[in-house]
């Protein structure tokens, strides 16, 4: 039974885990916090066991809980608001990607978090807007707006389209 | 070459977690650094089992039924366990809203009130919150006209007697209440095995005094009685970290953090407490609202909403509170989150009545014209008008006006770190413009009213506002002045007759309905958030009250959260004795130029941020406190900082 329970949450962590990891990351800006989302995350998945309808489901919860957690450790006043990237493995990212990844990082929070959901995770306006709680409105909003920043900055750095 | 789509999922994509996150994940383990040991945030923090119970029950009663108390009869005197069932008619509420809230409250076998609690779930944030108030605290009894201590009004007005006085203490809408005994509080800890909590030293002894323990002081788990021991002293201590406020919140956190739902489910389903519901939660409903985030403050949580301590005849100590300060508070703490949330806050219908009733007119028929209507009691919608002519149409004292302008719909939301810098508080967002020219007919009534008699003309804009040539020579009686004045009327850079109109009616709009609690700002059609308050001079920066929102530059407006000080001599000291390195760099929440400065350790852990305006003074704030200094201490820190 115990074993079951293992490779149960094996399955789950290499399903969702890089994934959880990487938006921790986009939204936290440092691998410690980033990693003690993910571990809070899978913390709470095996407290609450929680049933899923469906992958999709599971997959939505993940991402929420996850986002509470970054929310979180946000607004404790021990997070030390900072991008601190030591240990973080940037070798196989080009330098332009590197420069994307930068600029993506200087957006604000919540156009971090919309982006990141949209254009890495593919989620839908609807979908997002669903999984955040906010209107789909707002999410187009936020994402127009995000967008526009980044392409501006990128435009800044020379990164054409 | 690749796209900036591309290259964006290309950089993100190759991010990869260290392997060994995979083996503390599948060990189980919890977080392996240790955050700073303060007792509201690493503790438990933890206050009453009643919150808890009433955190996972609330959504399942809202949508079956809550049944109020009708009368002071709901109790009975030495009831042991009091239900929210009454022996009145029963009342049914199908509640959709995602936000509802309720009472919980603890009492002792005398209908002493131990332990009193607002809690609000929020499901669309999925947050649970739950604001605790010290039973001292004193309040205005309606019926009898005299003050008494909300200790003392469960016993003298029933559950619901105590809910009307903390929803009129707190101005907030409770959807109803839940009471319990401290013996069944003390059972069901017992129950689930104790409570781990930070006991200081003068905890443990007072405990160990009444209980007869032989608690130490540090992290210990409480037997039931224990808690309640731990729940009921007052040792006079009004802060809401270590006293008795603080301990409420404190246990409730502790029991959040340590609740098992199998558990939970079957104390539920065992204890007669709940009786009175039709249905309760599986162990799988009970998980799902375990695993929305907790937050829980004890109020009055600082001096602003206390106006005295006193004492009764027994020595009891007694808050005589400051109620306005007071429903600040709880109000900030229920809206508090990063998300949008609204729901629970409305917003009132347009009216700004300031400049003239003709324009007042003129204002509703261009909302009337575009169309748009709020879509819930948290939006509002706010046209943006500009007269371009005014003239005598006719011999019975009608006007004829050409006007352009838009409605725009405006939903209000609780935001969080826009445009750079960590912000909180009430934001006026855009979600919809319709533009319009217009020619209308207004004719003034015998009260001096204007009425909107006709619309001779109309065109919508789009995106430029108006580009139909004829459309505007028509509207404007081929006066080609004016249509070219109506064309440019849309600069779209903020800086045109458009962005002034708007700005000056959400500011009338705002001023008019006594908006300013909470709203603080407005993001309308350009990029950065526009702030409602005046700009606040150095000099005035001491005497804010923590959490004030600040906008730092004119130029570029950048909103900043001010965190509660704890030391505010620690970085002065710092910075006085040389011990931290400086350097300057960038960070996700700084943007438009603003330099911020880090302060490191040797070790090269940062210790603090620093954001400069950089012109008439510095001002500098970071994750917990805020400060200022001087120029000539700034010029010698900045020197220091570009040398580093």
């Amino acid at each position: 039974m115990e074993n079951e329970a293992e490779r149960e949450l094996a399955e789950r962590y290499d399903r969702y885990g890089p994934m959880l990891y990487r938006m921790c990351l986009v939204m936290l800006c440092s691998r410690q916090d980033a990693e003690d989302a993910v571990q809070e995350t899978f913390c709470a998945y095996l407290k609450h066991r929680p049933r899923f309808e469906n992958e999709e489901h599971e997959k939505a919860w993940f991402l929420r809980v996850a986002t509470n957690k970054c929310h979180d450790l946000r607004r404790s006043p021990f997070w030390k608001r900072r991008a601190d990237w030591t240990g973080v493995d940037l070798s196989e990212e080009t330098p332009e990607e590197l420069g994307v990844l930068e600029e993506l990082l200087r957006l604000p929070g919540k156009y971090r978090q919309v982006i990141h959901l949209y254009y890495i995770e593919g989620y839908k306006i609807a979908e997002i807007a669903e999984l955040l709680g906010r209107r789909e409105n707002t999410v187009k909003v936020q994402l127009h707006r995000g967008r526009e920043l980044l392409r501006l900055s990128l435009e800044e750095r020379g990164v054409q389209p | 070459m690749k796209t900036r789509e591309e290259l964006l999922r290309g950089a993100v994509g190759k991010l990869k977690p260290e392997s060994s996150l995979r083996d503390r994940v599948l060990s189980g383990g919890r977080r392996s650094r240790v955050r700073p040991a303060v007792r509201r945030f690493s503790l438990a923090g933890a206050a009453c089992l009643c919150v808890l119970a009433v955190a996972i029950l609330l959504p399942e009663l809202l949508r079956v039924a809550v049944v109020r108390p009708q009368g002071p009869d709901a109790q009975a005197a030495g009831t042991p366990s009091l239900s929210i069932a009454g022996s009145g008619e029963s009342e049914s509420m199908d509640v959709e809203s995602p936000v509802s809230s309720l009472l919980a409250a603890v009492i002792n076998g005398s209908g002493d009130v131990l332990a009193v609690s607002a809690v609000q779930v929020d499901r669309q944030e999925q947050v649970v919150r739950s604001a605790c108030v010290d039973p001292s605290c004193v309040v205005e009894d309606a019926s009898s006209g005299t003050a008494v201590p909300l200790l003392d009004l469960f016993r003298e007005g029933g559950a619901q007697g105590l809910e009307t006085a903390v929803e009129e203490l707190l101005g907030v809408e409770l959807d109803g209440a839940l009471v319990f005994t401290n013996g069944d509080l003390a059972s069901c800890i017992d129950a689930g095995g104790g409570v781990e909590v930070f006991l200081l030293p003068q905890e443990a002894e007072m405990i160990n005094s009444y209980s007869g323990s032989s608690l130490q002081s540090g992290k210990q788990r409480l037997t039931g009685e224990e808690a309640l021991c731990f729940l009921q002293m007052d040792d006079g201590d009004m802060s809401n970290l270590t006293g008795r406020g603080g301990r409420q919140s404190a246990l409730a956190e502790s029991l959040w953090m340590q609740a098992d739902p199998d558990l939970l489910e079957t104390l539920l389903l065992e204890s007669t407490l709940f009786s009175s519901l039709p249905e309760l939660p599986d162990a799988g409903g009970i998980a799902e609202v375990l695993s929305f985030s907790f937050e829980s403050v004890s109020l009055p949580e600082n001096w602003d909403a206390v106006d005295s301590v006193t004492t009764d005849e027994n020595g009891a100590r007694l808050i005589l509170l400051a109620p306005t300060a007071l429903r600040e508070q709880i109000r900030s703490f229920f809206r508090d989150d990063g998300g949008e949330q609204a729901a629970s806050d409305s917003l009132p219908p347009y009216y700004a009545g300031g400049t003239s009733t003709l324009y007042d007119t003129v204002n509703q028929a261009m909302i009337d014209l575009c169309g748009l209507v709020e879509q819930s009691e948290s939006e509002t919608v706010i046209p943006a008008v500009h007269l371009f002519t005014e003239e005598p149409a006719d011999q019975e004292g009608g006007v004829e006006v050409v006007c352009a302008g838009y409605a725009a719909r405006f939903a209000l939301q609780w935001e969080t770190g826009v445009c750079g810098f960590q912000m909180e508080g009430g934001q006026l967002v855009l979600q919809e413009t319709q533009a319009a020219a217009a020619r209308l007919l207004l004719t003034q009534q015998e009260d001096g009213a204007w009425e909107l008699a006709a619309v001779e003309e109309t065109i919508y804009g789009g995106d430029p506002a108006f580009s139909d040539a004829d459309g505007l020579l028509g509207l404007s009686g081929g006066d080609e002045v004016l249509a070219a004045e109506i064309a440019a009327w849309d600069g779209g850079d903020g800086t045109d007759i458009l962005a002034q109109t708007l700005d000056e009616s959400i500011r009338s709009y705002w001023e008019q309905n006594d908006l300013e609690p909470f709203v603080s700002w407005y993001l309308g059609p350009y990029l950065l958030p526009i702030p409602l308050r005046d700009e606040v001079s150095f000099e005035e920066l001491w005497d804010l009250p923590e959490g004030t929102q600040l906008s730092l530059s004119p130029s570029c407006p950048i909103s900043s959260a001010l965190f509660p000080v704890e030391n505010t001599t620690e970085l002065l000291d710092l910075i006085r004795v040389g011990t931290v390195n400086v350097s300057e760099g960038w960070m996700p929440y700084s943007d438009s130029g603003v330099p911020v400065i880090f302060l490191t350790d040797e070790s090269g852990t940062l210790l603090h941020w620093l954001a400069f305006p950089g012109e008439d003074g510095a001002f500098w704030l970071d994750g917990v406190r805020l400060c200022q200094m001087d120029g000539a201490s700034w010029e010698l820190f900045r020197a220091a900082a570009l040398s580093a």
